[in-house]
């Protein structure tokens, strides 16, 4: 039985991580709300966060909040590039969404290659955004790059929250959500508000990215657990407000550092896919739709 | 009325789905100001057309609006124009409250200081209602306030032709009747309307011209005051 500094630490731990996966999940829903196209290179923005900020401070030695700002920006425009040459080209010639869906893989193994030609194959990382630490309260360590992961988490879902809720094209992307032939009838440009989808889409993923890596690393394959962890808090979550998937996420994260206190780490991913089964099973909306009752 | 230069003029418009032809060449034109409806036997092909028009599905044929060429610009540059259609089922963001879908139907509005809320008032006089429900989300209310409210949004955008596609569908007589009434009042102001409607005693009551669409095509273009009754009718769907 694990004893209660190595439960609360595990908390800590797993709240560090779950933020983390809830801004990948919002990433996942936002593309998911304004087109139905579950993107699965969402992953592949997380790699491609830390790579591009190791890359601007390690080679153009940039101080690391430009470096943070800038890679977000590159990542946003890589998630647009996506949108132009991929999905657009389908999605104008009328493509099943499961061929979209797959074309997201095919892209995520694309962009791994490439980053494998270009940055290498191995891993990387750099120092927490502020020295010292971690924090000690008693034997529980708190590293300071959670508290930077908990406030980026948090202005960033309060000013997604603020942007589809005030914003004209906010609500224009809400729109596109619930009825894009509605949309475009009313003078909304649906294809380009696709393109700010994946812009924001793969701009919380950079974040979730440069924020992480100082605790983990980075490396070229480190997308598809992220990717697939983010989607797991994007169910638990139901693909609905960025509140919602922040959740997920959470939740999802604090289960997994649970089970490894518990069952050893080897029990991670099957505590978590199973816990995807049950939300799946009596929640097929999110934790956020309710319990759906049999019919 | 119908002496002046087209509003909106069809030539030859015709879509298929797959191998079916759900619009055989088709035209009309609606003149500035002028209120046409468009009756037809159910499955005749009058949303096809509707959606043709509008560009929310490939078609053949050529679309001119004040005399330019619109047919290749995509539905919302159509809405830019003025060309805004209140489509059937309406259309509306149900989990968006009635302020929000009206904000959204003045999506293309200059952003004039005042303007929003001058639209806004202009929408409340015709539909009090829908002050009353403003708050309230769209999918929690009747039918005929969703229907108010989709003509209301359609109204923000201030258009040149508003196209409507059934909208008294589902709901009560009386309720049509106010509906259907308060879009005659907008015609009267000068709104070019084009109105697909099933109630063609209503339809007819406020429409100037009338087209007829039976299987995929025009059968008939007249004045409304020339159909006296229901046996007209039936003989223009079925000859």
């Amino acid at each position: 039985m694990p004893s209660g500094v190595e439960l609360i630490q595990s908390l800590v731990n797993g709240l560090g991580v779950g933020l983390i996966y809830g801004l990948i999940a919002i990433g996942f829903s936002v593309i998911y709300n304004a087109s139905g196209i579950v993107n699965f290179a969402q992953g592949v923005f997380v790699m491609l966060g830390g790579m591009f900020a190791h890359t601007i401070l390690t080679r153009y030695g940039l101080p690391m909040w430009l470096s943070a700002i800038l890679s977000t920006i590159l990542v946003a425009a890589a998630g647009v590039l996506v949108q132009i040459f991929v999905i657009n080209p389908m999605w104008r010639r009328n493509a099943p969404l499961f061929a979209i869906i797959l074309a997201t893989l095919a892209v995520q193994l694309l962009i791994e290659q490439i980053v494998i030609l270009t940055l290498g194959d191995q891993p990387r990382t750099y120092p927490e955004f502020t020295a010292g630490g971690p924090l000690k309260i008693g034997a529980i360590a708190i590293p300071y790059q959670l508290f930077w992961i908990l406030g980026c988490g948090a202005v960033m879902v309060f000013a997604l929250t603020q942007f589809f809720e005030r914003t004209r094209m906010g609500r224009a992307l809400r729109a596109c959500a619930q009825n894009r032939e509605a949309a475009a009838l009313l003078g909304i440009p649906v294809e380009r508000m696709l393109v700010v989808a994946f812009a924001l889409s793969a701009g919380l993923g950079g974040v979730a990215g440069i924020l992480i890596t100082p605790t983990q690393y980075t490396a070229y394959l480190i997308g598809t657990p992220f990717g697939i962890n983010g989607f797991i808090a994007a169910i638990i979550g139901g693909f609905g407000s960025p509140v919602a998937g922040l959740v997920g996420g959470i939740f999802l994260g604090v289960i997994q550092s649970e089970a490894i206190v518990f069952f050893g780490a080897g029990f991670k991913n099957i505590v978590s896919l199973t816990l995807l089964l049950i939300v799946l099973l009596f929640f097929p909306k999110g934790l956020f739709g309710g319990f759906q009752k049999k019919t | 009325m119908t002496g002046a230069a087209p509003l909106i003029s069809v030539q030859n418009l015709a879509a298929s789905y797959g191998h079916i032809e759900a619009l055989r060449p088709t035209s009309l034109h609606v003149a500035p100001g002028e209120f046409v409806t468009i009756l037809g036997p159910n499955g005749a092909g009058k949303t096809t057309l509707l959606r043709a028009i509008t560009r929310l599905i490939p078609s053949k044929g050529q679309v001119l609006f004040n005399g330019q060429d619109v047919t290749g610009l995509k539905t919302h540059d159509l809405a830019k124009l003025g060309i805004i259609m209140v489509m059937e089922g309406r259309g509306l963001f149900g989990e968006m409250s009635v302020r929000e879908n009206l904000q959204l139907g003045a999506y293309k509005m200059p952003s004039t200081p005042g303007e929003m809320d001058r639209r806004l008032d202009k929408v409340f006089t015709l539909f009090p209602r829908l002050k009353e429900r403003i708050d309230q989300q769209a999918s929690s209310m009747s039918g005929g306030e969703q229907q108010m409210l989709a003509v209301g949004r359609a109204l923000m955008a201030e258009p040149k032709l508003l196209i409507l596609d059934e909208p008294s569908l589902g709901l009560a007589p009386r309720v049509a009747t106010e509906i259907l009434s308060t879009l005659g009042a907008l015609n009267k102001e000068g709104l070019g309307i084009l109105l697909v409607e099933q109630k063609a005693p209503l339809a007819l009551k406020l429409a100037q011209r009338v087209y007829i669409l039976s299987s995929a095509s025009v059968r008939a273009e007249l004045p409304t005051h020339e159909i006296k009754s229901h046996h007209d009718l039936a003989r223009y769907y079925f000859s």
